[in-house]
């Protein structure tokens, strides 16, 4: 008798990050605390994704934050925006949420860098990232990459 | 007898359970149990970390409404339920007013592993306004039919990483 036994979540690398204050965005795009990784994908995997969680909630009344996905270059020392990765989040009744941002991609050979960027779309749509509604509590956000 | 290990996975012990018959709750300005979000958990010897997923729907009971949720622990020497830490807390919602909040959440919470049993649960309360959790609002079905009573059942997946 044998078994075959097969996985399709492989190499699941996570992080957590302690906060202890909110992160109060600006209108250029700056790291988003706690979404950088360092990940090398596994051999038999097609895809790699990456996820970030925390929770945001409003500045202004109505808040309008975006995000987008980076990876490092090594050969111009900086970091590269890709393709597709931009998302948009707005509300507009003094909101606050959960963040859960997924993003595929074709796996690659050795280590990758990624991280996520954001922003306040205008200095009058301004939100707060990792705090509750009532800014009380700090939520440690997480980031994981799996080859699947 | 043989085995071949064709992929080596690091995520282990994955349990889940689901909501076989619920009602709505009312959220109040008191902590209250999320339904389904109970569980005794045994993780891996191996685990390195722990992963507390529960997904849940919540509808506005008023014309605004803003829920926070916290992740609790049962302590044994203490016989009470305590909070994991302040960082396990979460919130979701609108309080302006006609804003009319309808959501759908999973809450995801990494936690340290640890050795033994240890039972964990969601808790949640209303911070403005009002929710309803596991409402729909109202579906319609595939013959376009209104279905104002629809609710939606909560489900938990709870793993190791190693």
């Amino acid at each position: 008798m044998s078994y075959i036994l097969d996985s399709i979540y492989l190499d699941k690398s996570l992080t957590i990050t302690s906060t202890s204050d909110k992160q109060d965005l600006s209108t250029s795009f700056d790291t988003v605390i706690g979404s950088e990784i360092t990940y090398t994908p596994n051999n038999f995997g097609v895809n790699v994704v990456y996820e970030y969680n925390t929770v945001w909630s409003y500045k202004d009344s109505t808040s309008k934050l975006i995000f987008r996905l980076t990876e490092y270059n090594a050969g111009t020392s900086s970091w590269d925006v890709i393709d597709g990765s931009y998302v948009t989040l707005k509300s507009l009744k003094n909101g606050t949420g959960l963040i859960n941002y997924k993003y595929a991609q074709q796996k690659w050979v050795g280590s990758k860098q990624l991280r996520l960027e954001c922003k306040d779309s205008t200095t009058s749509l301004e939100g707060y990232l990792h705090s509750n509604w009532s800014q009380d509590k700090y939520y440690n956000p997480s980031v994981e990459c799996t080859t699947i | 007898m043989s085995y071949l290990i064709k992929n080596k996975s690091n995520v282990s012990n994955v349990q889940a359970q689901k909501a076989s018959s619920i009602s709505t709750q009312s959220g109040t300005s008191s902590y209250q149990d999320l339904d389904s979000s109970d569980i005794t958990y045994n993780c891996d010897s191996a685990a390195v970390k722990v992963v507390y997923e529960y997904t849940a729907n919540f509808v506005y009971s008023g014309s605004s409404g803003v829920g926070q949720a916290k992740l609790v622990q049962y302590n044994t020497g203490t016989s009470a339920w305590e909070d994991v830490s302040s960082s396990h807390y979460v919130s979701w919602g609108f309080s302006t007013t006609s804003s009319n909040p309808r959501c759908n959440n999973t809450f995801k919470f990494v936690i340290d592993s640890w050795t033994g049993n240890k039972q964990l649960k969601l808790q949640w309360k209303v911070v403005s306004g009002g929710l309803t959790a596991h409402s729909s609002n109202g579906i319609f079905d595939l013959s376009n039919t209104l279905d104002a009573s629809y609710l939606i059942k909560p489900f938990l997946v709870i793993y190791s990483i190693n």
